[in-house]
């Protein structure tokens, strides 16, 4: 069994790599699981998927998991059945391939979609100067937007589909797209008394990044920054270059520090 | 007789023990007295088997040692879960200073010591206590071997590990005669399997737990695995039969109850009043197989599931309409003719069983008893 890992692992990283690409702290943030217990140290490969509302931007059920994909997914559902016909399917899961697009138009539709709330809430408050209420929501409205531009992962989920080939044909940009393995359940969203499928993107596998000895050091002489004022967001502090392999395993080639802009 | 397992050697020395407490009560009562040649020749080969048996087997002589014996048992089952767990978090304290290559021979060694200390330990200690100790270290060593690679490599969870824990269990279970490493093996042969049932079905592995019906695989081929002989193994039998049949009953109470998580493309109340038929049929054959073939844990999980069956039906039909008084008196009056019924079924059984052995055997004591006598034997 363990040849059998092994020569797995092997396999993995030979050849040209599926996917190559730097991601920062924000993408990979550190965790430390149990950190008095267990000396290992992993990062946590941070994505989100923009939902069907103007403000879920960290949502699992992505706009674009419906109807037709669904189906392509393998699923079968009624849509817009009324809510007594349907059976109590809701934790039907399958495992997929899910495509994640690094800093590209998905993001930008994410800050665009902060902007467009603190100037929604600003516009308020300049109908209604004097609301306190009003005031609060500016004032989340632009730390959504500063936490967008500073802090936020910039990786998202932008499709799925069964066969992982086809889906890097599609997002054939090896430096900006990762295909990587990830589970769908199947649940529905009530309108009425009508209920729609929607897919919701429960997790993508693996989501932890084991740090290896000779990065880890890398990553430990990295100097703790200033605690910034609670204001202030802290900007990222190390970035990784990070590679899947034709198992759509990934692992870590080098981690750098990044200069404080 | 040929004495096989530890199990038959310290039954063995269990009947010599009643037939020499039973000799004395007989020759106090001068029902028969045996003559001082007879008597010594009877202690003198009980004696040397007993002497035979301790060597070959190191079973309890007598009750004292019986309960020493209890207790050892309890302090290696605690022992081997601490170090276990001692080793599991020995090496989660270190690895992260270790460097990839050294952590992958460490992780792949640990189980292969461990098996070397186990088969050691089975060949130079009868009694068994220690290489069930190593056994359990090694099957943790195994577990912490390949779920570490997978982390070191970021490899994707598959359930291929079940199985190859499963295999790995199993192997020490046979070599230790250990009951406790072979259930962790049934439990995760049964979660492979449940999880690959799940995959035929287009569902995700890891989510077998959502439908219970991916477990009726593993419940089968679990029952089916006694037929082959397991003499030697101590209650390695019942372990799997036990086992097999949780693995049936209980998604068949879930499903009877909750029809919504089944595979099957039927109306939910279809599928719940399906199953309600199918758990008490199956119960009520399970008692009536276990009564036949002598299966105590086959009759005893029958019963309790066919209780379960009746009560949550009863749940179902009167709790809402019957005042709780009379809800609680129609349980109670059902365990009792349960317990008619039992008892007749019982004595139904010893009946059969003193015909067939008067039958098989014209010195057995029921072949003297009139027949309405018989069913008291036993």
């Amino acid at each position: 069994m363990n040849f059998t890992v092994l020569s797995g692992v092997e396999d993995n990283r030979k050849g040209i790599p599926d996917a190559r690409l730097w991601l920062t702290e924000r993408e990979l943030p550190k965790i430390n699981v149990l950190e008095k217990e267990n000396s290992g140290l992993r990062l946590r490969l941070a994505w989100r998927a923009l939902g069907r509302e103007e403000n879920d931007v960290n949502d699992r059920m992505p706009f674009w998991l419906k109807g037709e994909k669904l189906e392509q997914l393998g699923f079968r559902f009624v849509d817009g059945a009324s809510s007594g016909n349907l059976r109590d399917r809701e934790s039907e899961s399958r495992e997929v391939f899910v495509a994640l697009e690094y800093n590209g138009p998905a993001y930008r539709d994410a800050v665009r979609r902060a902007e467009r709330a603190l100037e929604k809430e600003e516009e308020a408050l300049r109908a209604n100067p004097a609301d306190k209420g009003l005031l609060s929501s500016r004032q989340q409205a632009k730390k959504r937007v500063r936490s967008e531009e500073l802090t936020q992962s910039r990786l998202f989920a932008v499709d799925a589909g069964t066969d992982p080939r086809q889906l890097r044909a599609m997002y054939n940009d090896a430096s900006r797209f990762i295909v990587t393995r990830g589970v769908v359940s199947l649940t529905y969203r009530n309108e009425g008394d009508r209920k729609w499928a929607a897919g919701y993107l429960e997790s993508i596998s693996p989501d932890k990044v084991h740090v290896p000895l000779e990065h880890r050091l890398v990553l430990e002489a990295i100097p703790p920054q200033q605690k910034p004022p609670p204001s202030e967001w802290k900007p990222p502090s190390y970035e990784v270059e990070l590679v899947y392999g034709n198992r759509y395993e990934p692992w870590i080639t080098v981690i750098r520090p990044l200069e404080i802009q | 007789m040929q004495i096989r397992s530890k199990t038959e050697a310290q039954q063995r020395a269990d009947q010599i023990e009643s037939f020499r407490a039973e000799l004395g009560i007989i020759e106090r009562e001068h029902v028969v007295t045996l003559d001082p040649g007879q008597q010594a020749s009877l202690a003198r080969y009980h004696g040397q088997l007993l002497e035979r048996l301790a060597a070959a087997f190191d079973i309890d002589a007598t009750n004292q040692e019986k309960q020493l014996s209890f207790g050892m048992r309890i302090t290696s089952f605690l022992g081997a879960l601490g170090l276990a767990a001692s080793v599991y978090f020995f090496y989660l304290q270190y690895w992260g200073g270790i460097a990839t290559k050294t952590q992958v021979i460490i992780l792949v060694a640990m189980p292969f010591l461990g098996l070397v200390l186990t088969i050691g330990a089975v060949r130079l200690e009868k009694s068994g206590y220690f290489s069930k100790l190593f056994a359990l270290v090694s099957l943790m060593c195994f577990v912490l071997n390949l779920s570490l690679l997978g982390q070191i490599f970021n490899i994707a969870p598959t359930p291929n590990a079940l199985l190859t824990w499963a295999m790995f269990a199993f192997l020490l279970a046979y070599a230790a005669d250990a009951r406790l490493l072979l259930a962790m093996g049934i439990v995760s042969f049964a979660a492979f399997l449940s999880a690959q049932a799940a995959t035929w079905n287009g569902c995700y592995w890891i989510s077998f737990g959502e439908r219970p019906e991916s477990f009726f695989p593993a419940a089968l081929c679990l029952f089916l695995v006694p037929l082959l002989p397991h003499r030697r193994y101590t209650g390695f039998a019942i372990v799997y039969r036990v086992f097999a049949m949780l693995l049936f009953f209980l998604p068949v109470l879930i499903l009877s109850n909750w029809g919504g998580i089944s595979y099957l493309e039927l109306p939910k109340e279809q599928i719940e009043y399906l199953y309600q038929i199918t758990g008490f049929v199956v119960s009520a054959l399970a008692i009536a197989l276990g009564i036949r073939k002598g299966w105590p844990e086959v009759v005893n999980t029958g019963n309790t599931f066919f209780t379960l069956f009746l009560y949550t039906k009863f749940y179902d039909w009167w709790w809402d309409w019957m005042p709780k008084y009379q809800f609680f008196l129609a349980i109670g009056m059902t365990a009792i003719l349960m317990l008619l019924v039992l008892k007749w079924m019982r004595h139904a059984s010893i009946r059969l069983k003193g015909e067939g052995a008067a039958w098989n055997h014209p010195l057995s004591p029921v072949f003297y008893l009139p027949p309405d006598l018989s069913c008291w034997q036993g």
